[in-house]
């Protein structure tokens, strides 16, 4: 750049213009002090007319994170539906089906303030809120569990109390010539007098295998001048069944016994006019008719049908 | 102190004033605003680093709380999740050793579904399926002003057809009337006791024990039986609701009617029980007509809604294990 020159009128001279470190210092000073001050200026109208950049950030973030908790609190609602449906089934179906009470809605919701909590004290609603749920939902899911613990063991102690219930017929009907449906007061065929006559008899040929019509245990295998080879089973729940004139059984006293079961063969021991099985079942400790006892091919009707059939007949086998 | 600038020009060997020229204002005047700028933007980060508001710390606080809580709420959020999935298969288990089955729980039709096809197929096929459905509910209107005059008495209908229609035991055999009380229905079954195949001659709906029993139809109490044996019907009684139509009530706790009592459609008749061969308290209740077992189902129709209709006749098809 071209020297510049000032005109000094009292030596009348054109001078050269000298820039010395101070007077560039004057100007970078004086260059430095307007532009702070514009930019101070321009701050102030910023923040006047702008929101703060950091508090949008931070805002928009917390926008987000707020999104997120109301899905999480969503789903926290919709499992804690799940379960209600859940609850709702136990209660008006399995506790139905199981034969017990449904829990009392104070039992369901009990359990809450037993646990160490202190989530009060986050001063946030939206936490607060969160935890709640969730402890809640902890606490029901501690209960249902509870609850289908008890109903899987209930059900266990049915199954096993329908498994024990005599519920078939003794002998196969491919083996049995003839059902005598005859339960009640009867002539006795070889003592020739009337006396009760407590089950009923199949007649099948000798050696037909004998089955056990409930789960239980043997509760005596013995030899008895009138019921011949005899089994009595214990099937717990106050029923009792037992099979008599056998040729032999193949069971000892104790033994545990599954439905279906051999337990002997058709036999003509005791006081006895021919191959057949004398069965009987009891039910706390009184003879029941036994046609009320298997059910293969019969519905209920038809043994409305066959027991008043059997209380008519009056010929029986022993 | 602006002083007069010179320059000096060695072409005319003179000293010129230097002029003030647009381009170097401009200059000066744009590195002003580029500082000024520059400076800004300092003062700025300044003080968004040093310089917080209140609302901005609480900010911070707050996402910071969110942040971390969020962590770990999600994660006892998936461990409930998990359990519920857990409590859910333990709850199919018990439904599959009641039922015998293992389709007890698929998911029923649902007739929205249909409905949704419908409006999505094309424009066509949605013209051709309003007019099945506009015939169809023609004719249902027709039918319904049949019936309407039948029992305002109007339309010289002679009085055996009418007792045909009103008579006909169209009713649900207990109160409060859910679908999903249908448990077991009409046809071959599990026994639960022998676990055989049978045939069940009525539907099994469940119930809580002491629930009342509703006659079904208008009729005549023509049997009733009482037994403690636990094997059978149980308690369990008939009405006669003439033209050879019949329904029986099984299992019952309690009987509540006598023989040759007159009924009314919707009267007490019991209380749910287990009394006789059961596994769990429930109404065993069967339509006869001429003496032959109908399936119930088709009778149990008053107060049920299409879709509710549709959905219990698919839980009585399941071939599941029934309740006596």
């Amino acid at each position: 750049m071209a020297l510049r020159y000032t005109y000094n009128p009292e030596t009348c001279q054109y001078e050269p213009v000298v820039v010395t470190p101070r007077l560039f210092g004057r100007r970078f000073l004086i260059f430095a002090g307007i532009s702070l001050a514009l930019g101070m200026a321009g701050l102030v109208y910023f923040n006047h007319n702008f929101p703060d950049w950091d508090e949008t950030l931070l805002r928009k973030e917390n926008q987000q994170l707020k999104t997120e908790w109301n899905i999480l609190l969503n789903q926290a609602k919709k499992t804690s539906q799940q379960l209600a449906e859940l609850e709702h089934t136990d209660d008006h179906n399995y506790r139905v089906i199981l034969d017990l009470e449904p829990l009392a809605p104070s039992i369901r919701e009990a359990g809450v303030g037993g646990r160490e909590r202190g989530f009060e004290n986050i001063p946030y609603a939206l936490i607060q809120e969160g935890y709640a749920l969730i402890d809640k939902l902890g606490n029901r899911l501690d209960i249902e569990q509870q609850s289908l613990g008890l109903l899987a063991e209930e059900l266990t102690r049915k199954e096993k109390m329908w498994a024990s219930r005599p519920a078939i017929q003794p002998i196969d009907n491919k083996q049995l010539t003839r059902l005598h449906t005859i339960f009640g007061m009867r002539m006795h065929p070889l003592l020739g007098y009337v006396r009760p006559h407590n089950g009923l008899d199949f007649s099948a040929p000798r050696g037909t295998p004998v089955y056990a019509t409930g789960d239980g245990k043997v509760q005596m295998a013995y030899y008895s001048p009138s019921y011949g080879f005899v089994v009595y089973l214990d099937h717990d729940y106050a029923f009792e069944t037992r099979y008599a004139h056998l040729t032999h059984f193949i069971v000892k006293d104790g033994d545990p016994i599954k439905r279906g079961q051999v337990i002997g063969y058709v036999g003509n021991t005791g006081t006895s006019a021919g191959p057949h099985l004398h069965y009987e079942v009891l039910y706390k400790g009184t003879p029941v008719n036994p046609i009320n006892f298997f059910q293969r091919d019969l519905n209920n009707r038809e043994y409305e049908k066959l027991v008043e059939l059997g209380s008519r007949s009056l010929m029986s086998l022993d | 102190m602006a002083r007069i600038r010179f320059r000096y020009n060695p072409n005319t060997l003179k000293y010129e004033r230097v002029g003030i020229r647009v381009g170097t204002v401009l200059f000066s005047l744009l590195s002003y605003v580029a500082a000024g700028f520059v400076c800004f933007m300092g003062l700025l980060v300044l003080q968004n680093k040093f310089l917080n508001s209140n609302e901005e710390k609480a900010l911070r606080l707050e996402n910071k709380a969110l942040a971390q809580h969020h962590k770990q709420l999600a994660s006892i959020m998936m461990y409930s999740h998990h359990r519920l999935d857990e409590l859910k298969s333990q709850e199919q288990a018990l439904a599959d050793r009641i039922f015998e089955s293992r389709t007890t729980q698929a998911p029923v039709e649902d007739p929205s579904i249909n409905r949704d096809m419908i409006l999505m197929a094309d424009a066509n096929e949605y013209e051709h399926h309003t007019e099945a459905l506009t015939a169809t509910v023609r004719q249902l209107l027709a039918g319904a002003r049949y019936l309407n005059e039948i029992h305002s008495g109007d339309a010289g209908v002679d009085k055996p057809e009418m007792a045909r229609v009103t008579l006909l035991p169209t009713g649900l055999p207990l109160p409060n009337f859910e679908v999903s009380m249908m448990v077991s229905g009409f046809g071959n079954r599990i026994n639960p006791f022998h676990k055989g195949i049978y045939h069940h001659d009525g539907v099994d709906l469940r119930a809580p024990r002491g629930t009342a029993v509703l006659a079904t139809g208008k009729g005549v109490v023509t049997v009733v039986r009482q037994s403690d044996l636990v094997a059978g019907f149980g308690n369990y009684l008939e009405i006669d609701h003439g033209n050879g139509w019949v329904t029986r009530y099984a299992h019952l706790e309690a009987i509540q009617v006598r023989s040759g009592q007159k009924l009314k459609k919707g009267d007490v008749v019991g209380t749910v029980g287990m009394s006789g061969g059961a596994t769990a308290p429930h109404l065993h209740y069967e339509v006869l007509k001429d003496g032959k077992n109908q399936n119930p189902v088709q009778c149990m129709v008053e107060g049920l809604s299409a879709d509710a209709y549709a959905a219990m006749v698919l839980l009585s098809k399941k071939e599941n294990q029934s309740f006596d």
